[in-house]
Parts: C-alpha cells; structure tokens; sequence
C-alpha cells in the first residue's frame, strides 16, 4: 500500500491511513457509501491524474482493485 | 409446492439425504440440477423453456464474453447477450404493458401467456453474471452444468436471494461433508422462516387482503391499520421465504447471501435500503446505480440526484409492469435524495434541541417505517385509482376524527365506539407486530435464540413447530409467497 493511495482513501473516507489496506472495500467500511464512492473517483482521477472509464469504476470494489487499475494506467507508485 | 409448503420439506428431506450419500463433484451437481429442474416444472410446468433458455444464455454468453480476442466488437456483443438474456423478461413481463400503453393490441397467445414464476429473479441474476463477466470481475464458467444450477438452484429460483456468480459458483464444487453444525444453523433458519410465514405473514394478510380488496368500504383509520399491518406482512413473509431459502442451502453447504437486516430499525430510506431485500438493492446499487453515477460523476448534485432517481425507479418497475410500480419507484428514490441531502440540517436540529441520541434513533426509525408502509400502498394495489383512495383517506381530517373518537371511546370510555370491523376483529395481529419489532431489536443487539439457555430454546421450538403443524392441518392449501408474482 503506498502512501499516497492511503492518503486519497483516508481523506475521503474519513479514516485514517493505517486503517486503509487492500482489503478495504464498501462490504467493510460504511464510510464508502454510494455517495462516497465518486467523491473517491474524482479524487482518485484528480490525485493521479488518469481519466477512469465506467467499467472501471464499477470494478473497483475494494483498494487492491484500484491499485491494480492504477498501475495498468501507468501509475507506478500505487 | 411453495418453500412453506409440507411437501417442499418432504421433497428439501429427500434431496438432502440423497445428496450426503453421494460423492462429492459430478454426482451432487447432476443430483440437484435434477431437483433443481423437477421443483421448477412441478411450479411453472412447460415454462421450465424460459429458466432453462435463461440458463443457456448465461452459459454460451459467459463463453463468448470472455472468448473475444479483441475488444473492438466487444461492446455489441455484449448489448447482444444482454438482450438474449432480457428477451423472455420483456416478452413475458412488460411487453402487455407496454403494447397497452400504446394502444397496440398483441396477438391472442402472446397476450395469454402467464409470467413464469421467478423471472425477474433469475434474470437478473444472470445478467449480474454477464456484466461481472464483460467487466473481468469474473472468470466464465466452462463447465455447463454449474452455470446451468447457478441460474436454477431450488432454493433460491422462485424468488431470491439473487446471488452473484463470483459468490456461488466457487461454492459448486459441493464437496463437504455433512456437518452437524452447518445442518443445525440451516435448520433454525428454515424454522425462523417458517414462523414468520405461516404464523406471522399468513395472519397479517386476512385483514389486510379485506381493505385492499375494497378500499372504497373501509374507513380512514382501517386504511391505516391495513397499511401499517401490510407492511408487517410483506416483511414476515419475504424474510420468511429468504430464510427458508438460505437454510436450504446452507443445509447443503452453500452459503447465500442475507437478503434482510431488521430493515424497521433504520433510521432513513437509504439505510432501508441497505437491509431490505438488500439482495436486489446491492444489485441496483452495483450494475446500474454506480455505472449511472460514474458517468454523471462530475456532474455535481445533479449527477447524484438523477442516478438516485433513475436506479429506484428501475428498481420499481423491476417489480412489474404498470405505473404503480413506477410510482413506487420513483417515490423511494425522492425521499432517499430528500434524506442524503436534508439529512445534515436534520442532524443540525435534533443536537440544537439537545433530543438524546436514543430518542433521535425511535423518531427516525418511527418516521422512515411510516414512509416505506405509505409508499408500499403503490405496490399492494391493483390500479393507481385506489392507491389514490388510500392517500387521500390516510391525510384527511376524517382520519383524525376517527383517530379521536377511537382512542376516547377506547382509552376514556366515552362515546360509542366507531364500527371498524377490521380494527375490533384483528385486535390481536398487534401482538404479532410487536413480537417482530421486539425480536428485531433483540436480533441487532446480539441477542438470538440460539444462544439462549436449552431449556428456552426447547420450549421455544417445540411450541412454534406445534403452531406450525396446526396451521398447516387447518388450511388446505400453503398460501403462496407474496414475492413469487414477480
């Protein structure tokens, strides 16, 4: 988990950045509700600078998903 | 043979031992793919082609999904499989509807042919499957006969809970062995089904099914009665099937998702939402709510309110063909975007009255209950008409006057008592209501029957299966889940 994925889902979360791993996902944390889900994309495109299509968005059901998204979008630090 | 039904368990009794006493893999599958397929033709007869058809479309669309090389034809190939596998939906559930909306009129067969039991559940489940499959969520299953019992299993076929293929398909394998502890989980689910059905929701449906069944007669505070009581009826009876349906296959070593999670304790409509048939919620929320807002995602509030508004009023008219559904829908997804954005201001004014947080809790609980049961009225009547005849009655001065002179009569013994013959006559079903409530909260705070001292669990046990028994002896036929019409 790098630091600066923890950071993006700790300050929209509202959690801190050691509770963030990649197991988190919607099932375990109620903070990540649909509200908070696309305020998380739009901070994730914004933070990483990467447009994210709509298949993508759907997939990305807990942090290792998002990473591995990242990283296919040439994001090496995620 | 409905799941509260005495010959669903002689026939559930005979599958589970036929089903340890094979081996694991092939032979469990083969057996309750056969049991699969005989529980749905001995409900739907000749109708088996649709769920079957369903079946074959998740199989071989899975297949090609995944088989493309290239992306470039990807995306008709899936709207392609996505319409071979709606066909049967839209033929057999809204295209009478639809026709009739556009003064078109179908042709005799087609007009007469009947909804087959189950067929939004089973769709929708493997459209779940295929998107999960499009998107790479999720392997194709190459082995027909798993795909083939992912769509039909028995349990769940008639009406839920809508699994995914990423949770049911591992569980396949079917390889456990017996255990004594996962039989005994399974069984108290299958009681605790079995009462709320057959001694909760089958008492709640007879003065309910008085005043729907003619609203014209009825007066305003029976309305309200009758509305309250439905709502009570409709939970008793789908959590009770889900139960039912979640024992079984647990009973089997297949694990199924909730479908229920004491939905009467929430606090707004959009945690309603996440414990009431949350099996078709969290699909709502996954394949449509989330791709609705991903594309709206920079669209602000609007983005948020038009994805709400569409993903509810889907999900109303997931429910059947006609404007009450629509209605029904619709009406959800404003107060849960009422709720999401008045909910601060709300929060704001109960800590400026300095209300206790345990009373905040009640009031809201008590306020979002009384909203799902009024807009529930849309989706127990026939025609919008008497939903009409229910809302303009519930808010009238009538009701406050029928209200007064109820509980003056009633409380302070003066004046005669108004003739509500479904009120005087079902006195008792308020017992029922507070026995769920009761049993709800006791559920949320950790506290189950299952951790109780022996001795209550045996009385408790013992006297609800007797109340079982009786209620089966005294009526001749099961009445059916409220749930299989869709």
């Amino acid at each position: 988990m790098t630091a600066r994925v923890a950071k993006v889902f700790s300050e929209v979360l509202g959690v801190s950045a050691e509770q963030i791993s990649d197991e988190t996902s919607p099932d375990n944390t109620p903070q990540w509700d649909s509200m908070a889900a696309m305020t998380l994309v739009v901070a994730i495109e914004d933070e990483f600078d990467v447009t994210l299509s709509t298949a993508e968005i759907i997939s990305m059901r807990n942090v290792e998903i998002v990473r591995k998204v990242l990283r296919t979008k040439g994001v090496a630090d995620a | 043979m409905s799941l509260s039904d005495p010959a669903y368990l002689g026939f559930f009794i005979v599958v589970f031992v036929l089903f340890y006493l094979l081996p694991g893999g092939t032979a469990r599958l083969l057996l309750l793919l056969a049991a699969s397929l005989a529980f749905y033709f001995n409900l739907a007869g000749v109708y088996l082609a649709v769920l079957l058809f369903v079946a074959a479309v998740a199989y071989a669309g899975g297949l090609l999904l995944q088989a493309r090389a290239e992306k470039r034809n990807s995306r008709v190939i899936f709207v392609a499989v996505l319409l071979a596998v709606i066909a049967p939906l839209i033929l057999f559930k809204y295209l009478g509807f639809l026709c009739d909306s556009v003064s078109i009129a179908l042709p005799e067969s087609i007009a007469r042919l009947a909804l087959p039991v189950g067929l939004s559940f089973f769709t929708f489940a493997a459209i779940g499957y295929l998107i999960d499959v499009n998107l790479d969520l999720l392997k194709a299953e190459r082995n027909p006969l798993r795909v083939a019992l992912f769509v039909t299993f028995f349990p769940l076929v008639t009406a839920g809970p809508i699994e995914r293929g990423g949770r049911l398909l591992p569980q396949l394998d079917l390889a456990l062995p017996l255990s004594s502890d996962r039989a005994l989980a399974g069984l108290r689910l299958i009681f605790t089904g079995l009462v709320l059905k057959v001694l909760f929701a089958d008492t709640l449906a007879a003065p309910v099914a008085i005043v729907f069944g003619d609203p014209e007669s009825s007066l305003p505070l029976e309305k309200f009665v009758a509305v309250v009581f439905f709502a009570f009826d409709l939970y008793a009876d789908f959590a009770g099937y889900s139960l039912i349906a979640i024992g079984c296959a647990n009973m089997l070593g297949i694990d199924v998702q909730p479908n229920f999670r004491q939905p009467f304790l929430s606090p707004n409509i959009p945690e309603f939402w996440r414990t009431w048939h949350m099996s078709l919620s969290f699909w709502v929320r996954d394949y449509l709510f989330l791709p609705l807002r991903a594309q709206w995602r920079r669209a602000g509030p609007k983005g948020m309110i038009g994805a709400t508004l569409l993903s509810f009023t889907i999900l109303g008219i997931w429910h059947g063909a006609g404007w009450q559904f629509f209605f029904y829908g619709l009406a959800f997804g404003v107060l849960a975007v009422g709720s999401l954005y008045t909910m601060k201001y709300r929060d704001a004014a109960y800590a400026a009255l300095g209300v206790p947080p345990l009373v905040v809790r009640i009031i809201r609980a008590f306020i979002t209950f009384i909203l799902f049961a009024l807009v529930l009225v849309l989706f127990r009547v026939n025609y919008l008409r008497d939903a009409w005849l229910f809302y303009r009655d519930i808010v009238s001065l009538d009701m406050l006057s029928n209200l007064w002179v109820t509980l003056k009569s009633g409380l302070f013994h003066q004046g005669a008592p108004l003739d509500l013959p479904v009120v005087s006559a079902y006195w008792a079903d308020w017992f029922l209501i507070a026995a769920i409530v009761a049993s709800d909260i006791l559920v949320r705070n950790g506290v189950t029957l299952a951790k109780c001292p022996v001795l209550v669990q045996a009385v408790a046990y013992n006297v609800g299966l007797a109340l079982i028994v009786y209620q089966w002896m005294s009526s001749s036929v099961a009445p059916p889940f409220l749930y299989y019409k869709f």
